[in-house]
């Protein structure tokens, strides 16, 4: 064990579904917001549809987001909210990062 | 992704979605403009072709709050919602000051109506029981400060919007007073000097109607800078990978 | 402490805070006496033979009656559910909405009545206009009628001026809705001028719907005074619950 009391599996034990920068950008724009549609998603993080898509599924799967589909007059509009799993997740994982972090590192 | 890059996706959502549920850019400018137009129309009786006494101006007067609605309505769907629709985090103070603003207008109105009724029992009908009206405004313009709060609870959605259509409201309540007053007012009026009351609703109309103008200067220039806020918004958004 | 205890703890506090943001308990109650007491009032025969100042205050107690239980109310919940301090309840933004919307179904009520009377006052001179003959059977006493009663005129206005600093929930904004409704009724018939020339037709629907609103208020003010007393039961039950048991030697 290093001296300064770190261990690996502190880092190995990151939650790996937030931890994965695509999910990670989606989780942080839709904790800024109420609910957030697809498009926007889509822009704001520069992410194609397939890989957006397959990412939220993902998400969902881990009960860190809910899908919203309506339909405005003919066209369904898909649109997502994060759950409050997924907003303890996201918060959990800045403090473990905060803390594994060097103190320059830190912000 | 670093720290700042998140801080940055996460102002980014905040902005567009305050866009959809607070601020309205070009409509506020819109409302600032309609603002001052108004002031010039109304004083100026030959600016639209038309007398201050006659109805279709007034009537084109007293509806600009609802084309306001309208246009602002039309604005947010064609300008602030190309990406989507995304529904900002509900704040309770903010919703707060925008339900003060509401009952605020709401006051506003009732006093209004409240001067009217007082005006009507006091002045006109003790003074002048059997003095025929030049030309009365159609009756169904009582009902407009009823109809100007009606909807406001599902169209205002920021305080910025409450600002304007409480000017433009304010400002049709303005120049309802005068057709009034000359319909239903002597044929003959008094020649005496101008009375103290006289001078300070004078001063006040005068005052009110400076503070008209900067403020709808100040709208304008305010939408403007939003709108363009929104543009570089979008600018910054990345391209799809 | 134990899992159960935890939750115990919780609800109770939850429960606490309720009443200390938006409950009233007997405070609603008093709300739904005060509206059966209108009705009754009014359309008791002693009020009618009454005339003179006694009437005044008589009407003026009616009128007023709405503002009178908005401090009656706050002194009551400070007396009854307060005793162990103010504990603020979890922000609600669902439930402040369903509040404010109330709030403006008052400030709707109050334009529409001061806005019909605007338009009864216009369209009556209207009249007296087209038929310069009628001047004659106006009211000669009516402005002066009006001058001793302006206060009244107000009160619309200062209905809705203070609800927003004193309804605190969506039961108390519905107790204040009935009284203020109550309350512009009977200034509507108060100053129904004694042969007035209504229609017909006016008259066969105004009957009717007037005795549907008394109705549903009577129904109301039975429902809300029922549920105000189960409301403060629930809250002694909670200090009760509260109240540590002495340790037994």
């Amino acid at each position: 064990m290093p001296k300064n009391g770190f261990t690996p599996k502190a880092i190995l034990d990151l939650d790996r579904i937030v931890h994965e920068p695509a999910r990670l950008a989606i989780l942080t724009v839709l904790a800024a917001a109420e609910e957030v549609a697809f498009l926007f998603l889509q822009r704001v993080t520069g992410l194609s549809k397939g890989n957006l898509s397959s990412h939220t599924q993902k998400l969902e799967a881990a009960g860190y987001l809910e899908t919203v589909k309506v339909f405005q007059g003919r066209i369904p509009v898909t649109s997502f909210r994060i759950t409050e799993d997924g907003r303890l997740a996201l918060r959990t994982y800045h403090k473990h990062l905060r803390a594994l972090l060097p103190e320059e590192g830190k912000r | 992704m670093t720290t700042p890059e998140l801080d940055a996706l996460s102002t980014l959502t905040r902005e567009y979605a305050a866009f959809q549920a607070r601020k309205s850019g070009l409509a506020t400018a819109l409302g600032g403009l309609m603002a001052i137009l108004l002031v010039l129309a109304a004083l100026s009786p030959n600016l639209m072709g038309a007398d201050l006494l006659k109805r279709p101006l007034l009537d084109y007067i007293l509806f600009v709050p609802f084309l306001w609605l309208i246009l602002k309505w039309l604005g947010g769907l064609l300008l602030y919602r190309g990406l989507g629709t995304v529904k900002a985090m509900q704040d309770e103070r903010y919703e707060r000051r925008r339900w003060f603003w509401i009952l605020g207008l709401a006051l506003v109105l009732m006093a209004y109506i409240l001067v009217g009724l007082y005006g009507f029992m006091n002045g006109f009908l003790v003074q002048h029981p059997t003095g025929s009206p030049l030309c009365p405004p159609a009756q169904w313009i009582l009902l407009l400060p009823l109809l100007y709060l009606l909807p406001m609870p599902w169209v205002i959605r920021g305080i910025e919007e409450a600002r304007v259509y409480a000017v433009l409201v304010a400002q049709c309540m303005i120049w309802l007073v005068p057709p009034f007053l000359f319909a239903f007012g002597p044929r003959n009026p008094p020649k005496q000097a101008w009375t103290l009351a006289g001078h300070l609703a004078m001063t006040t109309f005068l005052v009110v109607i400076l503070f008209i103008q900067i403020w709808g200067a100040l709208a304008l220039v305010r939408g403007w800078k939003e709108h363009r806020e929104y543009l570089a918004l979008l600018r910054s958004l990345p391209r799809e990978s | 402490m134990s899992g159960i205890d935890t939750q115990r703890l919780e609800a109770l506090t939850q429960t606490y805070a309720e009443f200390d943001s938006r409950k009233s308990g007997l405070a609603t109650a008093l709300g739904g006496l005060m509206a059966l007491f209108m009705t009754l009032h009014v359309i008791s025969p002693s009020m009618r033979m009454l005339t003179g100042p006694w009437w005044r205050f008589q009407a003026a107690l009616v009128f007023l009656m709405p503002l009178i239980w908005l401090p009656l109310k706050q002194l009551l919940f400070r007396r009854l559910y307060r005793g162990l301090g103010p504990v603020k309840a979890l922000r609600e933004v669902a439930y402040e909405h369903q509040k404010w919307r109330w709030i403006f179904a008052i400030a709707l009520v109050l334009m529409t009545f001061q806005t019909m009377v605007l338009l009864g006052f216009v369209s009556g001179y209207a009249g007296v206009l087209h038929h310069p003959e009628s001047i004659n059977h106006l009211p000669t006493k009516l402005p002066a009628l009006w001058m001793s009663w302006l206060w009244v005129a107000t009160l619309p206005w200062l209905y809705l001026m203070v609800a927003p600093w004193w309804i605190k929930g969506v039961e108390e904004a519905r107790a204040y809705l009935v009284l203020v409704g109550q309350g512009v009724i009977w200034i509507a018939f108060a100053f129904n001028q004694e042969g007035a020339n209504v229609s017909k037709l006016t008259k066969a629907w105004m009957v009717p719907v007037f005795l549907l609103i008394q109705l549903g208020v009577f129904l109301w003010a039975l429902r809300t005074i029922k549920r105000g007393w189960l409301e403060h039961r629930e809250y002694r039950a909670l200090l009760l619950s509260m109240t540590p048991k002495e340790d037994t030697p």
